[in-house]
């Protein structure tokens, strides 16, 4: 099956490829190509925009800094922007293949004001695709932050159709999809919980991540295996000029990377680490019984990389992160990522690129309870669990002509999942619970074309072929349908001594995007993409913990399966510093993942009889000004949306809300440029609140008030709305070349407003015969911050 | 408390943030008065109550209202004996005087014909261990931490019987009454899961849960610590009972009903008892703090 289908995309391929190569031949065009950097580190530019004047050619660097334009003969200047940088003019005389090397300077803030206002730098305008986000950790470090730690997850919280369930809550949901619907990638490596500290903090440090892109609908062909939006992290190379040193101190976090050259202007490493210290300060003022309490979370990024040569450049990226909890010697709880990545590029000809990615992915948590040293009774319970995943990703593109791009590649994934490994331990006698491991594997091959039709038109149309197969060398089971909403009988199992295939589902899945050019800076966009997901996050809770188990598809859990139409509208007005954007979804989602009522997801060897699918739909419409020059900057936007679900036997099978869905949400996060030494942000949110399943009678069982939802309908409520305003100020001290630092004053939570995170239902405690609706507020107060950022 | 890795991890978010607590007023329509039946018979002697009521709403103070006129009879179904319950006093109740109906290993139905329906509901009566003391400490100030409050902390000893799964449910009482203190909790041998912990001593969670540290006891108060053997059915039902009971934190689990065991025998009706049945075999220790 998979050999067949590889056989007839390498035959597609074939055939436009040659089609492509009689068409280039008879063209006789000429290539500049070249990387983008930035002047002051070396740092190569993403999506920096290269425009070809008089022939009017723009492109956009690729995610390694390169570009390529194709030309005939002549004489050219060659402009290249990048925002927040002063623009390149280069003058080229084209009679044989000319490569660049382009540095940009960043732009003071004066200047980019002149800059931007002669020149009409367009961001959403400039890409195909509709439902893309970018932002730059310039932008991301504006966005007050909460304990004044800049946060990519948090930033993105900021932009239309993105939420999440509350404070504190792990992941974040795009357009109505669920957590685990988002595919992170940090330099190509797969991230499986993007939180430290469950949700208040994201994994990726600021010092080292260069960019961030999200990709909302319409995802380019190369990504895959996810259904609700693509994280695409990109994390920096390392200064290659000069030794640089960048830190931060603030309430919760210390932050330090070092950068530098390994050789000038050829290779470069960066290494950052941060750590919390909430535990240190707080010892002096626990009682000796709690100084052994342990509450701490660190990270480490390091990144070198090195050009062999003109053609061959090689990169190689870690990260470690590790969440650590523990009181005394009693009980310790950790968690955490680990990637690993080298990729390497290769030119075969200025219009070829290659980057092949090797990648390691691992999440892992572990947790202990132990009786106290001096008990009388001496017990211990150690449990583990993690996944892991194996990729390589060999990517091609090719810059065939001014009028076409192709990309392809291959995603070869293979899945380790470990669900747990339980040992319970009392008097020195042992046992344990061992879930069995599962196995799967991913095989992809896409292929996609970007082609300028004409001035009007473009057009971005892909094709991905995904294979998953849910392999052996485990037990599987087999259960008997029955009534939906029930616990399904195991019907048989059956041992699979190797690791061959037990089920496997191919999927064919296109994706299109449109761009068409109404009038001089105003565009329509349209797309459509189908993506499948093979692997699940087993969480029945209010938001996902570190505990949850990822678990792939199986022959009782099919795949699920996603498409997505989006249409747009994106304007630059004449003599406007504006962006309008208009956008409207509507997403179709077949077998979702849901559980049956009371559905047992911790240590169960038959989880998947717990498991069901269902169906799910969302739609919305998101509308955004943004203002990316001048002294005033940001971005507010609005989205009206919905999210819903339905599966057999549960809400009366009807269609009910899902837990994320949010009607309204208006994003404030605006920065003011008051002078040299000041900058000051702020940051508003306000939304519907989520939906929540309430309780309307009780069953009195044995004197136990039971809640009981006589509807039967889930999400029958909503709690109320949320809104938070957060302010930050910025104050430059000391700016020279050899040493900047600045202060960044924070308050979140301004007002202290108390969000309801949950509202629950209890008994009076000291009058059991009442009965109460409690709100619970993650954060019921003002959070202020002061953070000290230094660089030399 | 089963789910102590949950458990553990709201800890963690208490610790870390002043997340914060509010009595708030929610308005709620009105629910349905759904029928349901709070039926559990023991081992123990004399009289054996069957409460067949109607659900009120959540946040009323009153007592839910009582549902006569229904025919209930118990079935040993090892021992082929019927026991027919009679309403007195708003209830349905039998007494067997000197000898009790329950017996460790039968399999009881009880049938209940109401409102021109039959419905049936079916239960094993299981083995129960015993407790062996239960130990009672003063902690000061120097031994408390966070919330917990000076007083007498109390803690149950008892091990789980050898051989076969046996499920426990552990209740505590302070002077004769339930402690609304403590959280119910329930046991799979001496832990919280099945296969790892048969004829353990009951885990720390169980042996210090009888004591809630914000209401320590007082001198000159009983303690009594109940245990009662489950099915496992019966066991689940009460797991999924306590999820919805404690529901509160960062992890909230999301509400869903608990199910009934209650079945209508006429298949195509679509009226329904909620509600549980259950048998168990109960043992007790009382220790008064002096």
């Amino acid at each position: 099956m998979l050999r067949s289908s590889f056989r007839i995309l390498s035959m597609i391929l074939t055939l436009l490829t040659c089609h492509a190569l009689v068409h280039a031949q008879v063209a006789k065009a000429l290539t500049i190509s070249g990387y983008v950097r930035d002047a002051a580190n070396g740092e190569v530019l993403i999506n920096a925009t290269v425009t070809v004047n008089p022939a009017g050619a723009t492109v956009q660097t690729n995610a390694y800094g390169y570009f390529s334009v194709s030309l005939p003969a002549g004489k050219y200047t060659v402009n290249v922007s990048y925002a927040g940088y002063g623009i390149n003019k280069t003058e080229v005389d084209l009679t044989a293949n000319k490569t660049l090397e382009v540095s940009l300077s960043t732009a003071a803030v004066e200047m980019d004001q002149v800059v931007v206002t002669g020149e009409k730098r367009l961001r959403r305008t400039n890409t195909v695709a509709l439902g893309i986000q970018q932002l730059s950790m310039g932008q991301i470090k504006k966005i007050p932050a909460f304990m004044g730690e800049p946060d990519v997850v948090k930033a993105l919280l900021t932009l239309p159709g993105i939420t999440s369930v509350g404070e504190g809550a792990s992941g974040f949901n795009v357009r109505g999809g669920n957590v685990d619907e988002n595919l992170i990638v940090m330099d190509e490596a797969p991230v499986y919980n993007s939180s430290h500290l469950l949700g208040f903090f994201s994994v990726f440090n600021p010092d080292a991540v260069k960019n961030v892109t999200l990709y909302k609908s319409a995802f380019p062909a190369e990504y895959g295996g996810r259904t609700s939006s693509v994280l695409d992290i990109r994390m920096k190379e390392g200064n290659n000029q000069k030794l640089a040193v960048n830190g931060g101190i603030s309430t919760i976090f210390s932050r330090l990377s070092i950068e530098g050259p390994l050789q000038k202007d050829k290779s470069s490493f960066i290494i950052a680490g941060r750590r919390s210290y909430i535990d240190v300060l707080s010892r002096p003022f626990l009682k000796k019984d709690d100084r052994d309490n342990k509450l701490y979370f660190y990270d480490l990024t390091a990144k070198a990389n090195l050009a062999i040569n003109d053609k061959n450049t090689i990169y190689l990226s870690g990260y470690f992160g590790r969440d650590v909890f523990g009181f005394g010697s009693e009980a310790g709880f950790e968690w955490g990522n680990t990637t690993g990545t080298f990729r390497w590029n290769h030119l075969f000809s200025p219009k070829l690129f290659l980057n092949t990615s090797v990648y390691y992915s691992k999440y892992d948590y572990k947790l202990f309870f132990s009786s106290a040293t001096n008990a009388d009774v001496s017990e211990q319970y150690d449990w583990n669990s993690n996944i892991q995943t194996y990729g390589v990703k060999p990517a091609l593109t090719w810059f065939v002509n001014n009028k076409h791009t192709v990309k392809t590649g291959l995603n070869v994934t293979y899945y380790d999942f470990y669900p747990g490994k339980g040992v319970a331990t009392s008097e020195g006698e042992k046992n344990d619970i061992t879930l069995k491991k599962r196995f799967g594997s991913e095989m992809a091959a896409y292929l996609e074309d970007t082609w300028k039709v004409n001035r009007k038109w473009q057009i971005q149309g892909g094709v991905r072929l995904n294979q998953y197969a849910y392999l052996g060398n485990t037990t599987v089971y087999y259960f008997r349908d029955t009534t939906a909403n029930v616990r399904k009988p195991l019907d048989r199992e059956e041992e699979v001594t190797s690791k061959k295939k037990v089920v496997d589902w191919t999927f064919f899945e296109p994706r299109l995007s449109l761009r068409y050019e109404l009038k001089k800076n105003t565009f329509i966009k349209a797309g459509y993409a189908r993506s499948t997901q093979y692997l699940h996050l087993l969480s029945n809770t209010a938001s996902p913990t570190p505990v949850d188990l990822y678990f792939p598809s199986t022959n009782n859990i099919k795949p699920s399966l996603t498409d997505q139409v989006s249409a747009g509208v994106v304007t630059i007005p004449e003599g406007l510093p504006l962006e309008f954007s208009a956008e409207v979804f509507y997403k179709k989602m077949d077998d979702v993942l849901d559980y049956i009522d009371n559905a047992n997801l911790e240590l169960n060897q038959l989880v998947e009889a717990d498991l069901v699918t269902g169906k799910g739909r969302a739609w919305g419409l998101e509308l955004e000004v943004r203002k990316e020059t001048g002294k005033w900057q940001g971005w507010v936007n609005y989205t009206l949306s919905r999210s819903e679900r339905q599966t057999p036997g549960i809400s009366k099978s009807e269609w009910y809300l899902s837990r994320y869905d949010r009607t309204h949400v208006i994003n404030a996060a605006l920065t003011y440029s008051h002078n040299k030494k000041w900058d000051f942000s702020a940051n508003f949110n306000l939304g519907s609140g989520t939906p929540a399943t309430f309780p309307d009678v009780r069953l009195d069982i044995q004197g136990i008030p039971v809640p009981y939802n006589s509807t039967e309908k889930r999400n029958n409520y909503r709690l109320p709305a949320y809104h938070r305003l957060d302010l930050s100020a910025t104050m430059k001290g000391r700016q020279d070349k050899k040493f900047k630092q600045e202060w960044v004053f924070g308050i979140y939570n301004v007002y202290a407003r108390q969000n309801a995170y949950t509202i629950f239902f209890r008994q009076n405690e000291d009058q059991p015969q009442q009965k109460e609706a409690v709100r619970l507020s993650i954060l019921g107060s003002i959070i202020p911050s002061i953070t000290w950022n230094f660089k030399f | 408390m089963k789910n102590f890795k949950l458990y553990i991890v709201a800890l963690i978010a208490l610790y870390t943030f002043s997340s914060c607590e509010k009595v708030v007023d929610v308005n709620l329509p009105d629910g349905q008065a759904l029928p349901y039946l709070d039926a559990w018979i023991t081992n123990q002697p004399g009289k054996q109550t069957i409460k067949f009521l109607r659900a009120v709403n959540y946040l009323d103070s009153k007592a839910p209202e009582v549902v006569s006129g229904a025919q209930i009879v118990l079935t040993d179904m090892t021992d082929n004996k019927t026991y027919d319950f009679t309403f007195q006093n708003g209830a349905y109740v039998y007494d067997a005087g000197a000898a009790s109906i329950g017996i460790i290993g039968h399999t009881y139905k009880l049938s209940i014909n109401w409102d021109g329906q039959q419905f049936e509901a079916t239960d094993v009566l299981n083995r129960v261990t015993k407790i062996d003391s239960i130990a009672v400490e003063f902690r000061g100030k120097d031994d408390i931490e966070g919330d917990e409050k000076e007083g007498y902390y109390a803690e149950m000893h008892a091990r789980d019987l050898a051989g076969g799964t046996d499920y426990t449910w552990i209740r505590t009482y302070r002077n004769g009454s339930l402690n609304y203190h403590v959280t119910e909790m329930v046991a799979i041998d001496a832990s919280f899961y099945e296969n790892v912990s048969d004829g353990y001593t009951f885990i720390e969670p169980f042996r210090e849960g009888i004591t809630n540290g914000e209401h320590p006891y007082l001198k000159g108060d009983v303690v009594t610590v109940k245990l009662r053997s489950l099915s496992k059915p019966s066991y689940d039902f009460l797991d999924q009972l306590i999820d919805q009971l404690y529901s509160g934190g960062l992890f909230a689990k999301v509400l869903q009903n608990v199910p009934s065991n209650i079945f209508n025998k006429q298949s195509n009706s679509t009226k329904k008892i909620y509600g549980w049945f259950g048998t168990v075999a109960e043992s007790e220790l009382s220790r008064a703090i002096n």
